[in-house]
């Protein structure tokens, strides 16, 4: 079931908030919120939960373990075998074709050139990535480290540490959820429902406008483009670009307003995901603003445990570069995502060196380098093969204006553009539950425009993250 | 709740009024298709001789496979939409087509299934044009929720009936509605389609066009599109191969001569198909290769005989658009190599006489 379909807004979505509404006992409450998201998880593939559950059942033993043992070796052991199990998961369904192809490309290569005899492992296995898995392994190793730092106390109660890991506004694309952020909530929760409806309907509202009325209209303009990337003129390229740098944006920060929005009727707060990030005038500001809560799980766990930038200018850049191209990696098993990770790390490593020089321009100049960067990077996060991430790249600057200009997209993409960079408030900064009527008639128009699109709709980008 | 604040209901009254109105619009605009039980269906197309709308394809077909016209009909079609123009002009018999859009080799077996067992001595043939597709869409067609509840209640059916296009619904569809309600009453030659009693199609319009001379040209990225829409997700299941296997053994099982093809599809689309997904085109027609070489089958055409439509003479001039043969193609196909008087030169596999050979061919494209 997605946000974006009618069984989850006229069914699946009032009768969640109906039990929400009757149960009166919270625990009782989180039980049926940890069923109905096992339910909702389990439309994308009923195996889909029982791997879940096993990954938290799993954390919740291990971590208890933790918490009770007084031997450092013991608890740093149940330490590993947790973060070793997620990532095993992880690494498996994730990373085992990608590991293989690799391996094979390379035998392939190797062959070629020294006409050894080449051995092709296997062709590949019928993995079948679950939905989810990247965002709820990385809260579940979130949580097992904290407990072993002892940031946090274990989870007593097993159907709120159930409901922590597969609550499903954030189950399937985040954001990245804290345990110390929404354990409390729940063991906060009111025997009478505690929900900020308006503003969790408006926002809700909102994020659906964003994914369908613009994320998906300029998707349906700049997915025929780059079936045939190799064909681009330079202004195709940059329009397809520029168009996919709105696309994802407004894709993903409307999933997460939708997130939001449901965590408000639940009377859940989730934390901020997006921050106008196109707004950004350096690398640092733009993963400040950027999926926010994957940038600080990669900062807490990956970028500081390295060592950060306490070692040293060299050693620095090198965990900038770690992290970053974990990071990429993350978003999906392909070399391209390794790729967009490693021009964001070299963006990050030489801001941290000539930063002092780039802060001196002006805003507007850095604003719109920086926008300039980020939409070169889309480049490799959008074309998989080496070879049409070249042709895009030689298209941009083989200054080649022939051919049609797709207006459509231009259009588009500018208002896209203009909502992005110029509109003053975003989504996070608008007071949603005290909108009057007259806002609440131009948003209830336009989810009635939004709900007439609803079914030429596509998944959401991250879903395949 | 403590109450529900003015702003509240005024976006719900602003969002909701205006999508039940439209929605009820194109429900009652469009009843005849959405409300028009299949047996109803087929009374009126028998009354009728051809009409302009048409009811959930997948209930009309389960019906129309046990009714009198199938059951008397020399030969049956089944496929996806790539077939469903096939007539009596194209096989040169009496011709019951059960095309479903999209069908997979699961909805594939379920229509085998429903088709009546011959009587000993008796004898049809059943054109089997299949698809790539086949071997990965997960779903049978012939196992909807409607066609569960049709024989149940037909209350509950309606119900169902009213709520499907939430399903599907968008603002195209309510603008075709629109259209189609200011002109409810268009000449048989601009209509778009037309379906006949024995379960084919036909599109007035198109042939119009094209017998003035007019033809749409189809452009590389409509072909990149066509590729991509068909074999992004596809993998080989083999719950899909076994499927298809199975199908093919009951309509031996019940007396039928299966003459099994590959649909043809432009060959830019072949090319194309080739070029993006090139390991899994290959890998579908080898997996149906080696079944059809181990079935009981009256004959089996590889992909290298009936893919590539150019080889029979087709040209662009005669696709529907670039996975779609028209029916001036589809008869070459098939005087040519798939009715009784035609060549058995690509013929690979003939079971009444000794086993067929095990060959691989990829599409003559």
């Amino acid at each position: 079931v997605l946000f974006n379909s009618f069984v989850f807004i006229l069914a699946f979505l009032p009768a969640v908030l109906a039990g929400s509404w009757l149960i009166r006992e919270p625990r009782r409450r989180v039980i049926f919120w940890t069923v109905a998201s096992w339910v909702f998880y389990g439309f994308a593939g009923p195996w889909f939960v029982l791997l879940m559950m096993a990954s938290t059942v799993v954390d919740f033993l291990l971590a208890q373990r933790i918490a009770r043992s007084t031997s450092p070796t013991a608890r740093r052991t149940y330490m590993v075998i947790s973060i070793s199990f997620g990532l095993g998961l992880l690494g498996f369904f994730k990373y085992f074709n990608f590991f293989l192809d690799t391996v094979n490309a390379v035998a392939t290569a190797v062959h070629g050139v020294t006409g050894l005899p080449a051995s092709t492992m296997t062709t590949s296995l019928a993995i079948v990535l679950p939905a989810g898995i990247s965002f709820y392994t990385f809260e579940t190793i979130r949580y097992t480290v904290d407990v072993y730092r002892g940031h946090i106390r274990p989870e007593s109660d097993f159907w709120y540490f159930a409901c922590f890991v597969s609550l499903f506004p954030h189950l399937i694309a985040g954001p990245i959820i804290k345990p110390g952020d929404l354990l409390p909530q729940l063991h906060a929760l009111q025997p009478r429902h505690q929900w900020r409806f308006q503003h969790g309907l408006f926002l809700f509202a909102a994020g659906l406008c964003k994914k369908v009325l613009i994320a998906d209209r300029i998707a349906a303009s700049i997915d025929p483009l780059l079936l045939s990337a190799i064909d681009l003129t330079t202004t195709q390229a940059w329009l397809a670009m520029t168009g996919f740098a709105m696309q994802i944006y407004f894709d993903f920060s409307g999933y997460t307003d939708m997130a939001r929005g449901l965590g408000h009727m639940l009377g859940i707060e989730f934390p901020v995901n997006f921050n106008s990030p196109y707004r950004a005038v350096d690398p640092s500001d733009f993963w400040r603003r950027w999926h926010i809560t994957l940038s600080m799980w990669l900062r807490d766990y990956l970028y500081i445990p390295l060592g950060g930038n306490r070692r040293g200018r060299l050693l620095t850049y090198r965990n900038l570069m770690i992290t970053m191209l974990l990071g990429g990696l993350w978003h999906g098993a392909g070399w391209n995502f390794v790729f967009w990770g490693g021009l964001h790390g070299l963006a990050l490593s030489a801001y941290h060196r000539f930063g002092r020089h780039w802060d001196v321009l002006p805003v507007v100049t850095r604003r719109a380098l920086m926008f300039v960067f980020v939409v070169l990077s889309w480049v490799p996060f959008r074309l998989h093969t080496l070879a049409e991430i070249a042709a895009c790249y030689r298209a941009m600057f083989a200054l080649d204006f022939a051919g049609d200009v797709p207006w459509r997209l231009v259009v588009l993409s500018g208002a896209a553009i203009a909502i992005a960079l110029f509109v003053r408030r975003n989504s996070n900064e608008i007071a949603w539950g005290r909108l009057g009527p007259r806002a609440a008639l131009a948003l209830g128009l336009a989810t009635f425009a939004t709900l007439l699109y609803v079914n030429a709709s596509t998944q959401f980008l991250y879903f395949q993250f | 709740m403590k109450r529900l604040r003015t702003p509240v209901a005024v976006f719900l009254l602003a969002a909701g009024i205006p999508f039940v109105i439209t929605f009820s619009f194109f429900v009652v605009s469009q009843q005849r298709s959405l409300l028009t039980d299949p047996e109803a269906y087929i009374a009126r197309l028998k009354h009728d001789g051809a009409v302009a709308h048409m009811v959930s394809l997948a209930a009309w077909k389960r019906l129309l496979a046990r009714d009198e016209v199938c059951r008397d009909a020399d030969v049956v079609v089944i496929g996806s939409s790539r077939v469903r123009e096939i007539d009596a002009s194209v096989t040169g018999a009496s011709t019951c087509n059960l095309y479903v859009d999209g069908l997979s080799a699961k909805g594939f077996a379920s229509l085998a299934r429903e088709l009546p067992a011959m009587a000993p001595g008796e004898r049809r043939v059943v054109y089997v044009g299949i698809d790539h597709f086949w071997l990965w869409v997960d779903r049978d067609e012939l196992d909807g929720l409607d066609l569960r509840l049709l024989p149940v209640s037909k209350t509950l059916w309606t119900v169902w009936a009213v709520l499907r296009p939430l399903g599907y619904f968008t603002s195209s569809d309510l603008f075709e509605a629109i259209r189609r309600f200011r002109r409810p009453h268009a000449r048989p030659a601009d209509e778009v389609s037309v379906w006949y009693p024995n379960g084919h199609l036909r599109h007035p319009r198109y042939y119009a066009l094209k017998r003035a001379g007019k033809h749409r040209r189809f452009g590389r990225q409509a072909i990149e599109e066509s590729v991509v829409k068909t074999f992004s997700d596809g993998r080989l299941r083999p719950a899909n191969v076994r499927a298809l296997e199975q199908g093919l053994r009951t309509l031996h099982a019940k007396g039928y001569a299966a003459r099994v093809f590959w649909n043809p599809v432009s060959p830019e689309h072949i090319a194309a198909a080739q070029r993006r997904h090139g390991a899994l085109f290959r890998s579908v027609i080898d997996t149906v290769d080696d079944l059809a070489a181990a079935l009981p089958l009256d004959r089996y055409l590889p992909a290298s005989a009936t893919l590539d439509p150019t080889s029979f003479g087709c040209t662009e001039w005669d696709y529907f658009d670039p996975t779609h043969m028209d029916v001036d193609c589809l008869q070459r196909v098939f005087k040519k190599v798939l009715t009784e008087g035609s060549s058995s030169a690509h013929v690979s596999g003939d079971s009444r006489s000794g086993p067929p050979s095990r060959r691989r061919a990829g599409p003559a494209s």
